[in-house]
């Protein structure tokens, strides 16, 4: 089964159950370091770097029984579908012959994302099928719909220059990664924001440039803090807004700004994807 | 396996693919009246080996197992070697071939091939020949093929005119489709004269097979575990030190796809390494560089060139076989000259491929089109 959209506490109620029964449960998890569960079977953690390791590859695969509980915490953490450590994790669950599926966001930002779910879901008869080709898949959601919700933030005309010169400075470098692109020019934007910031929000950024007790960097930062700097990637938005009863929005600081259009866009788009998923899954 | 709509997808059936290569086998022999199985030492020619001389046994009759020794190969290897050639010695004919050939040695441009069982220099060959091995060419020299007369003698001609020396001769390979898009081009592209997908057509009616190109990684394992049959040590060690599923393999020491062997080498086998350095030149720093990303990679630039171009172009100036330099610099004035390319050269003048075994990706630059793209929308 996959879970979608569960906070700590539901999670706990779910797996208490799955593991009942069971003599043995592998959770593996997507974040840095394990949140611990009550489990009444001896339980082991195991994070997404060792997924692969070969030490515990075949070890695992050894231990692994019709009897073992596999819990998949948040493991969504690269959209490569056929990523080794995907591959890995479906040998295990193969072994087990079911797993139990938890993430609180459907996607990472393509509708694609889903079938990394499914196909653990299904042990891996999904593989190879699009999306719309994934057929039923037992899900069990939550809604999650974010908002993105622009605060206008003016600028003046010297601004405006400010960020086309820095953004010609920006591409005139040597370009290593043009993918990089869009982050180091928010950084821009982000200064140009910064005159805009007052003492009683919170407010979130991408480095701790501005050295202000009220603006924090992604991790740390209050969940309904104000978007100052999008981070490097939609799944750190995820992980800064995940596991909270109730999705706040996505409070973004908007200049106007090609840069904040873009971004402001990209997570729109990632929302209307989500809602896709959402709602055919429902069907 | 092709589906209906020409996709590249596995297909899974009731059958295990033990049984299945079993019955591969099996036909093989129905068909065939001689046998070879190439090994190399892997964990995959091993079980095609062991699958081969079970039939072997079965039936009472005998298949040639060919080993072309690189010379600079893992002691393990070897002993591997002699092990499956002496696991069921009545129903084996051994082929190991100890000739003269030239490899590419990518750790050094100074010493750009190694003469493999050079006459003159025994005294400094990783090891002596095997006393019952093949010494000496065993085809007639009138008739020997080279593919680039600039290049020499090299490994794919050993094996190419070992091949053509025999007829109507099924070998057996231990390539597996799921291992890259290329294997599985190879494995399951056209139907042969066998009569089957899993094998390709060469000279003389003889025919390349492979009986497990449909395992995974880890059906090989459980067959050498299950039927106990020995694996050679360096799978034990890169397990040991806890290296990745993709990073773990058997391969050749020196040439531009394995260097990065000799990284771990010292640590696995302290002596091997002792001998290779005293072998050939540019072992140690193979060692200290093999893994680097702006040296023998080339994944990154080295700080003091702005470009992969000016870096390229700073290669090809001070690269020091002046008998090769040519080689390099006929095939890049035919290549288009952006940073894309350029940084693929790097890597081939880095890594001494004058035999192009990395092929260059010679299209536009598409990083510039990416940096078009985001100028626009920002």
């Amino acid at each position: 089964m996959i879970y979608l959209g569960r906070t700590h506490a539901q999670k706990q109620a779910i797996i208490s159950e799955v593991c009942d029964d069971a003599h043995h449960a592998v959770i593996f998890h997507g974040a840095k370091t394990a949140e611990p569960y009550d489990v009444a079977c001896p339980v082991e953690y195991r994070g997404w770097g060792d997924v692969i390791m070969y030490k515990h590859f075949y070890r695992l695969l050894e231990e692994i029984t019709p009897t073992t509980a596999i819990i998949l915490d948040e493991i969504m953490r690269t959209q490569n579908r056929n990523d080794l450590t995907y591959n890995c994790l479906l040998h295990y669950i193969r072994k087990a012959g079911r797993c139990t599926v938890f993430q609180y966001f459907p996607i990472i930002d393509d509708i694609e994302n889903f079938c990394i779910l499914a196909d653990m879901e299904t042990c891996g008869r999904a593989r190879g099928h699009s999306f719309v080709a994934l057929g039923d898949i037992a899900v069990d959601a939550i809604r999650r719909d974010y908002q993105v919700v622009d605060l206008p933030v003016a600028i003046t005309d010297v601004d405006r220059e400010t960020y086309l010169a820095k953004k010609d400075a920006i591409f005139s470098q040597s370009i290593k990664d043009p993918e990089s692109l869009p982050r180091q020019v928010a950084l821009v934007a982000g200064n140009i924001k910064a005159k805009a910031i007052d003492r009683y929000h919170a407010y979130v950024a991408r480095n701790a440039r501005f050295k202000a007790e009220n603006i924090a960097v992604y991790g740390k930062a209050p969940t309904n803090a104000i978007i100052l700097d999008p981070p490097a990637n939609a799944i750190t938005m995820h992980d800064h807004l995940a596991g909270q009863e109730t999705t706040p929005a996505i409070r973004y600081m908007n200049t106007g700004l090609p840069v904040d259009v873009y971004y402001s866009n990209f997570y729109r788009g990632i929302a209307d994807s989500m809602r896709i998923v959402y709602d055919l899954q429902k069907q | 396996m092709i589906s209906k709509n020409n996709n590249a997808v596995q297909i899974y059936t009731d059958k295990d693919v033990l049984a299945a290569a079993r019955e591969r086998v099996s036909y093989i022999f129905d068909r065939y009246e001689n046998i070879v199985v190439s090994i190399s030492g892997g964990k995959d020619s091993t079980v095609t080996a062991h699958l081969a001389l079970t039939e072997a046994r079965k039936r009472g009759r005998r298949v040639g197992l060919f080993f072309l020794d690189e010379e600079v190969v893992y002691q393990s290897t070897v002993e591997q070697i002699r092990y499956l050639m002496s696991l069921y010695p009545e129903n084996t004919i051994k082929l190991w071939l100890q000739i003269e050939f030239a490899l590419t040695n990518a750790t050094s441009t100074e010493e750009g091939q190694l003469i493999c069982w050079e006459a003159g220099k025994h005294k400094i060959w990783m090891r002596p020949k095997e006393p019952d091995s093949i010494q000496h060419k065993p085809w007639d020299r009138n008739k020997e093929t080279v593919r680039d007369k600039n290049k020499g003698f090299g490994f794919y001609d050993a094996l190419e005119n070992f091949e053509n020396s025999r007829n109507s001769t099924a070998f057996l390979c231990g390539i597996r489709a799921i291992e890259s898009m290329n294997r599985w081009r190879a494995c399951a592209r056209n139907i042969c004269t066998a009569g089957v997908h899993w094998g390709t057509d060469r000279k003389n009616g003889n025919v390349t097979l492979y009986p497990i190109y449909d395992w995974n990684f880890t059906d090989v394992w459980r067959y050498i575990s299950e039927n106990k049959i020995r694996y050679s040590k360096i799978y034990d060690y890169q397990y040991q030190i806890g290296l990745g599923l993709n990073e773990i393999r058997v391969s050749s020491l020196i040439h531009e796809k394995s260097f990065k062997a000799l990284v771990e080498l010292p640590r696995f086998e302290p002596k091997t390494y002792d001998r290779l350095c005293k072998r050939l030149k540019g072992i140690r720093w193979g060692n200290e560089y093999g893994k680097n990303a702006k040296v023998m990679r080339c994944r990154k630039l080295p700080d003091n060139f702005a470009t992969w171009i000016q870096y390229r172009d700073f290669l090809l100036q001070t690269y020091q076989d002046e008998g090769k330099k040519p080689i390099f610099e006929r095939r890049f004035s035919r290549q288009l000259n952006n940073n894309y390319v350029a940084r693929q050269q790097c890597r081939q003048l880095v890594l001494n491929d004058y035999e192009n075994n990395l092929p260059i990706d010679n299209q536009e630059d598409p990083l510039l089109k990416r940096v078009e793209y985001w100028r626009n929308v920002l």
